[in-house]
């Protein structure tokens, strides 16, 4: 997944809380935002809305007291400072704080600016290549006055070149996709410090290409196998061109990054786009030092905070802390926006959910006030597009005249109740029966008014691919259901279980890892009964799901979670819905085999795979449109594509509440990930209160 | 005077060591019955099949699983249990600083319990019935029927949250102010030491002091006590000497089963008091699929309990001169 403060576009691991603790294993995973069970009192005014705005910086960055020692908790440790080998997000809140990039981006307005970089022009090429896309230069300068490694040596337009041929001779798997459409990089024989060449136009080449770390070539030239190498071994420690230098180092237990030792030395944050920001300071870093504390649970994690034993934590409180957060009044809380979204997805390959009626069916009997206000207690915000609301420029709604979130094109499959919390069973049979579909043309359907789409596009899928009736029920699972149905789903006269020897099953994690996404599985799944539906859970471990689900598409839908997707989207959807990221385990990649069992790609569902379902069209025009208005309504569409053809049931976008010992201001508040994606531009600001 | 024959000494450590390739064998098939693969956290979206492929082979996992497992267990008994994808650190070194930690933290403490319970449990068997003893032994088993966990949080609540005496986190001060001496480093150790070592021994010394009391109460009844009494020696020469050397024996048995009843508690205990030794390493291995780390942990902990398990054997001996293994071979 696209990533952060760095503009690097290398996938981040996050393991977080609830069913998330496990997500290492799918890159960018995260579970559904599940507390621990424990009641808090919902308060829907902490809940962030999208016209809130950053909180405005200082006004000179030289009236602000400098020194003292941040100390920030985590609940797993940073295994290692090779930041080619790992994907770890906690391996990145030290890393990012040691190795700068070409450009950066600002969280506030999502602009790519000069960084190591000063300048940079691109230019489309009339020759293409193997792909048939048009390659393309980009021409850039490189900074070199004033800047340094951070273990004193000289920084030169030579370890810019060689940073990207070791980055494309190694090819290290989380960079890969940022690495793949570059063809070369090279000392330009021009005005230009150097020349990149990529196979194909790509609009955010800023955050994707001049996103990835900038190596020292006096120390990583001898290092002939990047997965062996572990700077925290050497003399130095890792050295980049970054504010901050590793002093102490126990992967298990605690690492210090100072800034102290580098005052006079880094320069980058004096760019003057910093001024220009609202609430973005330049001039930092204001701390001494940042030291990071392992903890071995989220409980010891809060413990800590709670005890004033660290002054800020990863990501956020809990949501059964928040209440006692805000209590405290050492503790600020932050508010901030998901980078991401939970998700039920379906698998396209299986009859019926090759339908687009029928997928659209699993929405209207999904109660999201439920999920959202009661279970998630008000710290959720109703899911709609594939893009959390914090990324507006990419949201459909921007252009439109309806409201973020709210608007009624939003809401094309909420929960159709008949009465409070019950499923308006018979107009959801009707909406099957009857052949209907929302296709993005306005109308009404199950007795809910739809304007039509926000952007002009319509579904993939414009007409039922099966004939749905009703008649009695034989399925097991709904003749012992709770719910007793009194009628069953036919597809094209048969039930499901005659189609797919079974019921359809909904991959979900043991209650006790996730107790409210577990109980929103057990309403959705009874609600479905009701309608006629049947489907069953299967309780399966995190690990299970992601193997069955991303490896094996053994599965009929399953929920998971995304984090730190692209502001830009491009990337994102890519990687997400792209059929290019689809795999087909049935066929073997390698000869001999009897399956491919070596894939693992993201999109798990299919999406793009068959003609009626995809937004492959949409998703290549956003991604080599050169122009950012173009490339931003482009995937707009895309989003909107993809909402509309429902592959991927967005449930819900985190709200996070993100701690910040009150002896600290300067944090940026209002941002997406303000203690996580976003951490490393907290870092370069945050200073004691006055 | 040695109560174990060479002979039967070299079958024990020839039957440990086969104990020890059956433990591998299969902790190997185990841990790849587990769903998925560790390397599914190096595969990201955009990696071509040759990538993977590159990533697979680097990890030996394109060899058929025969292979694998030939390849396993050569390595590990040649000391190479490989490098740890979650790490990017050799295994051994992972296991180097971390199984100190583990055996500083249970070592004491299993010698606490062990030196605690059996005096207890002496003392409440030799005087079973009385008015002590009820009290003790029922307060004992009460405590017996606590989660070690739970206790662990009374603890941290009382003694670090509310009192503010102890830490609960770590073994060493992070960040210290000091200097690192031998006696600092003592004095550390111990200081952050003393809250785990109080929940854990709280209720640790219960199990030997159950196997102990009965134990004791029944070799009062047997003529050598009887003999000792007659002989006119003191009470407590009786019940030390006498009595109570002879009912270790099995409390020798339970300190082996003890053992591994605490490094199974340590997941707990280690995650509970943020103790950065093996227990932590155990669980994040498991859930991140890091099987190298893995393997190894569950082997190392293995091999302490069938080491333990070999030299209860010869403390058997010095504790009942009856026992003589091998005699007749």
């Amino acid at each position: 997944m696209s990533d952060n403060q760095s503009g690097s576009t290398r996938r981040r691991f996050l393991q977080g809380t609830g069913v998330a603790a496990v997500s290492a294993s799918l890159a960018g995973c995260s579970g559904n935002g599940d507390g621990d069970g424990t009641e808090t009192s919902g308060d829907d005014e902490d809940t962030p809305t999208p016209d809130q705005t950053p909180t405005e910086a200082q006004d000179d960055a030289d009236d602000i007291p400098t020194g003292g020692i941040f100390n920030f908790g985590m609940g797993t440790n940073p295994n290692t400072l090779n930041a080619l080998s790992s994907s770890s997000a906690y391996v990145g809140v030290i890393t990012d704080r040691i190795y700068e990039s070409g450009a950066a981006i600002d969280p506030v307005n999502f602009e790519m600016h000069p960084n190591v970089f000063t300048d940079w022009e691109s230019e489309v090429l009339d020759e293409t290549g193997d792909n048939g896309q048009s390659n393309v230069e980009i021409y850039f300068n490189v900074r070199t006055d004033g800047l340094t490694w951070n273990d004193g040596e000289e920084f030169t337009v030579s370890d810019v070149i060689f940073s990207y041929n070791y980055l494309l001779e190694q090819n290290p798997g989380g960079y890969a996709a940022s690495l793949s459409p570059i063809v070369s990089v090279e000392e330009d024989d021009g005005d230009w410090d150097c020349v990149m060449t990529l196979n194909q136009p790509n609009g955010t080449f800023a955050y994707d290409q001049f996103g990835l770390p900038i190596l020292p070539e006096h120390r990583w030239s001898d290092v002939d196998d990047y997965t062996t190498y572990e700077p925290a071994d050497t003399d130095f420690g890792p050295v980049g061109l970054g504010p901050g230098v590793v002093t102490q180092w126990d992967p298990d237990t605690s690492v210090e990054v100072s800034f102290a030792e580098r005052e006079g030395e880094y320069n980058l944050s004096e760019l003057s786009w910093r001024e220009e920001v609202p609430g973005v300071i330049a001039g930092g870093p204001f701390i001494d030092a940042m030291r990071i504390r392992v903890y071995s649970s989220q409980s010891a994690l809060h413990q800590a905070l709670f005890q004033g034993d660290i002054d800020s934590l990863y990501e956020g409180v809990r949501t059964s802390r928040i209440s006692d957060a805000q209590e405290d009044e050492n503790i600020n809380l932050l508010d901030g926006f998901d980078t991401g979204y939970g998700h039920y997805s379906f698998n396209l390959r299986n009859t019926p959910l090759d339908d687009l009626p029928f997928r659209q069916v699993l929405g209207f009997a999904f109660d999201d006030v439920l999920w959202t206000q009661q279970l998630q207690r008000g710290y959720a915000q109703e899911g709609d597009f594939v893009m959390p609301p914090g990324y507006t420029a990419v949201r459909p709604e921007t252009g439109s005249d309806q409201e973020l979130l709210d608007g009624p094109s939003t809401q094309a499959f909420s929960f159709r109740q008949s009465s409070p919390s019950v499923p308006d069973v018979e107009n959801i049979r009707a909406f099957l029966t009857e052949g209907q579909v929302i296709t993005g043309e306005g109308g009404t359907y199950v007795g809910q008014d739809y304007p039509g789409s926000l952007t002009g596009v319509t579904a993939s899928q414009t007409e039922p691919k099966h004939d749905y009736s009703f008649g009695p029920v034989e399925s097991d699972v709904l003749q012992e259901s709770d719910q007793d149905p009194d009628q069953e789903i036919r597809v094209n006269g048969e039930t499901i279980p005659e189609i797919n020897d079974g019921p359809l099953t909904m991959l979900m994690s043991p209650a006790q890892e996730a107790p409210q996404s577990a109980q929103m599985i057990q309403d959705w799944i009874s609600s479905l009964q009701q309608i006629g539906i049947p489907i069953d859970r299967e309780v399966v471990s995190f690990n299970t799901r992601v193997t069955r689900a991303y490896g094996e598409e053994s599965y009929d839908a399953f929920s998971m979670g995304w984090v730190n997707l692209s502001p830009f989207a491009t990337n994102t959807l890519y990687s997400l819905f792209h059929s290019d990221n689809a795999d087909d385990h049935s066929v073997a990649e390698t000869e001999g085999d009897d399956e491919n069992t070596s894939t693992l790609l993201n999109n798990a569902m299919g999406y793009g795979v068959f003609d009626d379902a995809g937004a492959d069209d949409l998703i290549d025009e956003a991604r080599t449109t050169l122009e950012p208005e173009a490339r931003n309504q482009a995937s707009r569409e895309a989003v909107e594509r993809i909402y509309l053809d429902f592959p991927t049931m967005v449930v819900d976008y985190g709200v996070p509440k993100w701690p910040v010992s009150a002896e600290w201001s300067g944090a940026l508040e209002n941002i997406p990930g303000p203690g996580s994606t976003y951490l490393g531009t907290q870092i370069m600001q945050i200073h004691q209160s006055e | 005077m040695t109560r174990i024959s060479g002979k039967y000494l070299a079958k024990r450590i020839v039957v440990s060591y086969l104990t020890l390739l059956v433990i591998m064998s299969l902790l190997f098939v185990l841990l790849r019955s587990m769903p998925g693969s560790f390397i599914t956290s190096m595969i990201s979206s955009g990696m071509t099949n040759e990538q993977i492929q590159q990533i697979r082979e680097t990890w030996g996992l394109n060899e058929p699983l025969w292979r694998q497992y030939i390849d396993f267990m050569i390595n590990y008994q040649t000391g190479n249990f490989g490098r740890s994808p979650t790490y990017n650190a050799p295994v051994a070194d992972l296991m180097i600083r971390r199984m100190p930690r583990t055996l500083v933290l249970f070592g004491a403490t299993f010698l606490i319990g062990f030196i605690i319970g059996p005096l207890v449990g002496m003392y409440l068997g030799w005087w079973r019935g009385s008015k002590k003893d009820k009290s003790i032994f029922s307060t004992s088993l009460l405590l017996y029927s606590m989660p070690s966990f739970w206790i662990s949080w009374l603890f941290i609540w009382v003694f670090n949250y509310e009192l503010g005496w102890l830490p609960s986190a770590y073994m060493f001060t992070q960040f210290p102010e000091f200097q690192w001496t031998a006696f600092t480093v003592m004095r550390d150790v111990l200081y952050h030491i003393a809250l785990p070592i109080m929940s854990l021994t709280f209720i640790g010394w219960v199990g030997s002091m159950l196997i102990m009391r009965p134990t004791m109460n029944q070799v009062t009844d047997e003529g050598y006590v009887f003999l000792a009494h007659a002989k006119g020696l003191s009470e407590r020469t009786v019940m030390i000497k006498h009595a109570a050397r002879n009912a270790l024996i099995p409390v020798a048995t339970g300190a082996v089963v003890g053992l591994a009843f605490l490094i199974d508690g340590s997941i707990i205990i280690e995650n509970v008091f943020n103790w950065p030794g093996m227990g932590q390493i155990i669980v994040t291995s498991v859930l991140n699929r890091d099987f190298p780390v893995a393997q190894a942990t569950f082997f190392l902990l293995a091999v302490l309990v069938v080491i333990m398990r070999l030299v209860t054997d010869v403390v058997y001996t010095y504790l009942d001169p009856r026992i003589k293994f091998g005699e007749g071979e």
